[in-house]
């Protein structure tokens, strides 16, 4: 179990700091994006706008209906499939900002933007996929890169599994 | 018995995430719009974001005692804390053009309200019964 968190955490580093910085830079401003607009406006986070009526992780009642026009399997848990999308974005997408279990949250956010590109925003032409097709690339990348030296998992990779992490050749 | 202990887990988890779902109220709003000012208007209506899709339904309204007050009542269960609209006439004719839509506050409640404009003049009166 150790081990599986060591690898998960364990970043991948890129031979100089200004390779990591570039790829953290995006991470940040995806992150933040997720967590408190698209995330905040279905999921409640002590963030979230008073008017929206939401209390702690609680998911916006509309999004469940949302999500069961996808069909298939979305209609039969309609409920846990969007409290599912919106934890990756409002949580994952804190996570995500701050390098923190970077892996698994860039694979919640990858996951859910499948979901948002191919079942809600296909039929809405290019323009309208942009943001998911945005957070889907940087998700991508960092599933494989995890945090690099930006992050809090090179942090507890280095001070707490005593790792020293391993530079792209 | 690990199985076991699994489905339980799952079990549970499902459970705390579908009590984790917004509760939506019930919403009865009746809208009236004072078309007195209009010429010989035939066919008025109410669109906005409630409608599915939205904006692109009109919502007929009627005048039962003929004194150019047209009128609807429309319920539907919601958490939304604002709604917007327009009124229309003769299915699609927005009333007024180039300024903000009329917005409808909500309590997060059930609640019972009457929405009363005049036909192309924004300020419209919204109360709670």
């Amino acid at each position: 179990m150790k081990n599986l968190l060591q690898i998960l955490v364990t970043p991948i580093l890129q031979q100089h700091w200004i390779a990591d910085l570039l790829f953290a830079i995006p991470r940040f401003i995806c992150g933040i994006l997720l967590a408190l607009d698209f995330g905040a406006s279905k999921f409640g986070m002590p963030w979230t706008a008073d008017s929206q009526n939401l209390k702690l992780f609680e998911v916006a009642a509309w999004f469940p209906q949302d999500v069961a026009e996808y069909g298939g399997i979305f209609a039969a848990m309609p409920v846990f499939f969007a409290w599912m999308g919106a934890f990756s974005e409002a949580v994952g997408g804190l996570f995500f900002a701050f390098g923190l279990k970077t892996r698994v949250a860039a694979f919640l956010i990858l996951c859910t933007m499948l979901v948002a590109i191919f079942l809600q925003k296909w039929g809405q032409g290019t323009w309208g996929m942009l943001p998911a097709l945005g957070f889907l690339w940087v998700a991508l990348y960092h599933l494989y890169f995890g945090s690099g030296r930006f992050g809090i998992d090179q942090l507890i990779s280095k001070f707490i599994f005593k790792k020293h992490t391993n530079e792209k050749p | 018995m690990k199985n076991l202990k699994n489905r339980v887990i799952l079990s549970i988890l499902l459970l705390v995430i579908s009590g984790c779902v917004q509760e939506e109220h019930r919403k009865k709003v009746t809208f009236t719009v004072d078309t007195n000012a209009m010429d010989s208007v035939s066919e008025v209506g109410v669109r906005g974001q409630f409608t599915s899709p939205p904006w692109q339904v009109t919502v007929p309204m009627f005048d039962k005692d003929k004194d150019g007050i047209f009128e609807v009542t429309i319920e539907d269960k919601t958490a939304q804390s604002s709604v917007e609209f327009k009124f229309v006439i003769e299915g699609d004719q927005y009333e007024l053009e180039c300024q903000p839509n009329r917005i409808l506050k909500f309590k997060y409640q059930p609640e019972e309200i009457i929405y009363s404009g005049v036909f192309d003049q924004g300020d419209g009166e919204q109360k709670d019964l």
